[in-house]
């Protein structure tokens, strides 16, 4: 049999070691790097890593952007962005130096071969002076609009291969606007990538607690049985934010909630709730499974549009403190808007573990605090002992939750006899906080992200098949809404919960919103 | 028969809590939750319980004892659920058992939410130090595991009163930095090791050690690199020494010369390259008082290592050459003893040599990494080690593993090996 090559074979000092993974040397390539993504997230991410030194020596960025800048001058804006947005406060000097000194600019428009025959150049120069080997990640940051044509022109200067190495691409979200726009992105991505080459980010999935879902699924034996229609009576998903546009008018009058929240980052935390076991904890196989569900959510076609579904628009209101004003009076915003900046509905998975459990979804911006949680509701106990007893209507359902943010943790909500003589039942909460927020801190989630891909692991980033099947879905409500008069679009208060009609809606079915 | 002080006046802790009768502990601590809860009810704050392990902390003595309670404000979020601190001192003539608990609680997000665990402090006297295991039976919380933090040198396997805690322990959590006599003291470690396989074993020393390991092992990551690993030919460990004239404890209580980790680095390196020590033992050094070391070793690496040489060096004389491990002293006030001053590999491979160094100045915050190949010094950087140091971040490290570390285990017998080597 023949061996492996040294450069293939592992390293083997790296044996049963409990620290964490490094990568190999690489570049990163940012396009758009004078953006706001780069230098709010992902350059503060990179140094904390860097700090924290799972990246290796060697690693360097190249910012690839249109304005004109200086290697000096990129640095010392990057420096300030660190300085600013980084978790880890103040910037260590050496450790900059030596971070920054693989930090480089090359200004060049997106649409000019030129700037891609510079970028071979400068790739090939940072291979032989710091030794990354001629694996490159590339990072589109910049507007979805450009995405089609950096592709074509990596492909074009042929560095969408190197000739040792590995190359990578990190698509940022949103992956196309519709589902027409979404297969045009996914297949000129794969006229020039292969699909184990591309790493479509969600943010969402990059969350310790997200992660948290499948492991206290998973690993626990007593949640899995009673996972299912049997014993689950509801599932309320909500993902509130407490800001409004915060200046990205333009790119949110385009997507509203549906695009922004509902079409990725709602459907990610369905689809890890629902989905059956995988075979293996592996990439492809967890995404097997999460693409299942995505498949099987019932369409939500014709009246289904307007009976199970609410959206919303906030009108004036004070939030956290601040009065604000309504959506359409936001600048940027047109008077007749009918974006929505709120969502709610219900849909419903056609499987067997699943089958006729709603599953209620809500977003919204303006909403009276920042929170995104999963609350699994049981059924009540088949047989209600109490009911001759004071304590009868006082037992509530079990209710599961698991808060993917601020709190990150897992309660359960439970029944429990009041002291005394008398027989009175009161819900109390078993809380867990997952994180012991303050002592240890997490690494955010770009940080684990960005170091997943360098590692070639997949598993936290979206499939092919997975945005297609989630834009199938979210593609039969919006051809739905064209038809739909503007008055279908509701108003609620800033600082509320949504709009009235949200409440009714689910009152409607029995049940009642959570309060989160 | 033992004689309770809580009977009498008895000593006062304010840092352990309220004096208690044994028998009175965990009515002491229901009361102490039901005050806490009180709190709750006034709206002063919200006070988790956490439940995730048994932490028991061995001193030997209450000053130390102190000195450990002090490190446990940092650990709240490994979720202790009930601290047991032993103070062991068996020297006094008269047993007596006294007993302490509190209910300690430390802010997490603000204020308004804080963890809480249970703390006793035990102080057991004279022949009732051997009953500790016994006593310290039903103040464990049920279905966690027991974590034993022993403060000091390791005690003879036979000791009974050690023997009955490692029996209830899950893991037994050691610091060979602060052994008095660290070779001795490393021998009897791997001995209990080899006695106790059912309990995992820790040692700070180890986690301080992640850090450098991990630099180790990126240089190794570049691909281009991964051949010299085969031919690496010299390791040599500089560790810093106190400047004293004959070995001894420091005004600050570290023991110096203490070549614990240089040694714990070396094994770990030679068990990693596959090398068996050579017969040729002439050159061979080994010198406990000062901690410097010399050993001639075979190159034969294992097959992993094996098969990143070039093929011009499988198909030459891998294994016929020498290779070597040195570890010396270096003096240096300004750290403590032990620290990893230098490390550096000299490899060759293609007949092209490559020296791997990894370095510490003055600056006690960084560290410097650099790849040396004929005629060129590439890839220099400044790497930040200050948050690795803290004993209460190392602790919680070893406090976050729930089975056996077998790599560093493997490693404390590769190092019982190489002192146990013929001279």
């Amino acid at each position: 049999m023949p061996q492996r090559s040294a450069v293939e074979a592992p390293n083997p000092l790296r044996e049963g070691i409990r620290i964490k993974n490094s990568p190999e040397p690489c570049v990163m390539v940012i396009f758009g790097a004078t953006g706001d993504l780069t230098h709010r997230k992902l350059l503060p991410a990179l140094y904390n890593l860097a700090l924290e030194h799972p990246l290796p020596a060697g690693f360097s960025v190249v910012a690839f952007a249109r304005r004109s800048y200086t290697d000096e001058q990129f640095r010392q804006q990057a420096l300030d962005s660190i300085n600013e947005y980084s978790r880890q406060k103040p910037v260590n000097p050496q450790v900059w130096e030596n971070f920054a000194a693989g930090i480089h600019y090359l200004q060049a428009d997106f649409n000019d071969p030129k700037g891609y025959e510079k970028l071979n150049n400068l790739l090939n120069l940072l291979d032989q002076e710091r030794g990354t080997g001629g694996n490159r990640i590339y990072y589109l940051s910049t507007p979805p609009s450009q995405y089609p044509e950096i592709i074509q022109r990596l492909g074009a200067a042929g560095l969408n291969r190197s000739r040792k190495g590995w190359t990578r691409i990190i698509v940022e979200k949103p992956f196309g606007h519709d589902l027409t726009s979404a297969k045009e992105l996914n297949r000129q991505v794969g006229k020039v990538f292969k699909e184990d080459q591309v790493y479509r980010i969600d943010h969402y999935l990059g969350k310790e607690t997200v992660q948290n879902i499948l492991v206290f699924r998973l690993a626990n034996g007593i949640f899995e049985p009673v996972w299912n229609r049997r014993y689950v009576d509801h599932v309320q998903i909500t993902v509130a934010e407490n800001i409004g546009l915060e200046g990205r008018s333009g790119y949110y009058e385009e997507s509203g909630a549906i695009r922004d929240m509902v079409q990725n980052h709602v459907l990610q935390l369905l689809s890890l709730v629902a989905m059956e076991p995988p075979i293996t904890f592996d990439a492809n196989a967890v995404r097997d499974e999460k693409v299942k569900v995505l498949h099987a959510l019932q369409p939500l076609t014709g009246q289904d549009v307007v009976t199970n579904m609410i959206r919303a628009q906030y009108g004036p209101g004070w939030v956290s403190g601040q009065q604000v004003v309504a959506y359409r009076q936001e600048p940027g915003v047109s008077p007749s808007s009918m974006t929505e900046t709120y969502l709610a509905m219900k849909v419903f998975i056609d499987s067997w573990r699943w089958a006729g459990v709603p599953f209620y979804l809500r977003t919204g911006k303006h909403l009276p605090k920042r929170v995104t949680e999963i609350a699994i509701q049981f059924k009540q106990a088949p047989l209600m002992l109490f009911k001759r007893s004071e304590a009868y209507g006082q037992v509530e359902p079990n209710v599961l939750t698991l808060r993917i943010q601020p709190d990150e943790g897992i309660s359960l909500k439970f029944g429990a006899k009041v002291p005394g003589t008398e027989m009175q039942i009161r819900s109390v909460n078993m809380d867990f906080f997952y994180g012991s927020s303050g002592f240890r801190e997490q690494p955010e989630a770009y940080e684990r992200l960005l170091l997943d891909c360098m590692l070639g692991d997949s598993t936290l980033f979206t499939r092919r098949d997975e945005v297609e099947a989630a834009w199938t879905f979210i593609q039969g409500i919006l051809d739905e809404w064209r038809h739909e008069p503007a008055e279908t679009i509701q108003t609620y208060e800033s600082g509320s919960w949504g709009p009235q009609a949200a409440d009714e809606f689910i009152w409607r079915d029995g049940r009642r919103w959570r309060r989160p | 028969m033992t004689n309770d002080t809580a009977n009498g006046p008895g000593i006062r802790l304010p840092w352990a809590g309220k004096l208690v009768r044994i028998e009175e502990i965990e009515q002491t601590l229901t009361s102490l939750w039901s005050m806490s809860h009180d709190n709750l009810r006034t709206g002063a704050n919200i006070n988790v319980r956490t439940s995730v392990l048994n932490l028991v902390i061995c001193t030997p003595d209450l000053e130390t004892a102190q000195l450990a309670s002090k490190v446990l404000r940092d650990l709240s979020s490994t979720h202790l659920a009930r601290v047991a601190i032993v103070a062991l001192d068996s020297n006094e003539p008269v047993p007596s058992i006294s007993a302490w608990v509190t209910l300690r609680c430390f802010s997490m997000i603000s204020d308004l939410m804080r963890h809480c665990f249970e703390q006793t402090t035990l102080l057991t006297k004279g022949s009732a130090t051997r009953a500790a295991g016994n006593i310290l039976q039903p103040l464990l919380k049920p279905d966690l595991p027991v974590y034993l933090w022993w403060l000091g040198d390791p005690p003879d396997q036979d000791d009974p009163t050690f023997h009955n805690l490692v029996d209830l322990s899950n893991r037994i959590i050691f610091d060979s930095t602060s052994f008095f006599a660290p070779e001795q003291d490393i021998r009897t470690l791997a001995a209990l090791c080899k006695a106790a396989p059912d309990s995992a074993l820790s040692d700070l020393n180890w986690g301080r050690l992640t850090s450098w390991r991990e630099l180790v092992i990126q240089f190794f990551d570049v691909p281009e690199y991964r051949p010299y690993l085969s031919g690496i030919q010299s390791i040599e460990i500089e560790h810093a020494a106190a400047p004293l004239a004959a070995p001894g404890r420091t005004d600050e209580g570290d023991v110096s010369p203490n070549p614990t980790r240089a040694l714990l680095l070396a094994a770990w390196l030679k068990e990693r390259l596959g090398w068996p020590l050579s017969a040729h033992t002439a050159n061979n050094h080994h010198d406990t008082a000062s901690g410097s070391y010399h050993w001639e070793m075979q190159r034969m690496a294992n097959q992993r290592v094996a098969q990143l040489a070039s093929p011009r060096t499988k198909s030459g004389r891998l294994g016929s050459r020498p290779g070597s491990i040195t570890i010396r002293p270096k003096v240096r006030s300004e750290m403590r003893p032990g620290s990893i001053v230098l490390v550096r590999l000299v490899s060759i491979a293609d007949n092209k040599e490559a020296i791997f160094t990894i370095s510490r100045d003055a600056d006690l915050d960084h560290v410097y990494t650099s790849v040396e190949l004929e005629q060129e010094t590439r890839q220099k950087r400044i790497v930040s080690l200050t948050t690795q140091h803290k004993e209460s971040d190392l602790l919680r490290d070893e406090l976050e593993i729930t089975g056996h570390d077998y790599l560093y285990e493997q490693t404390l017998q590769e190092v019982a090996d190489l002192l146990d080597a013929e001279r």
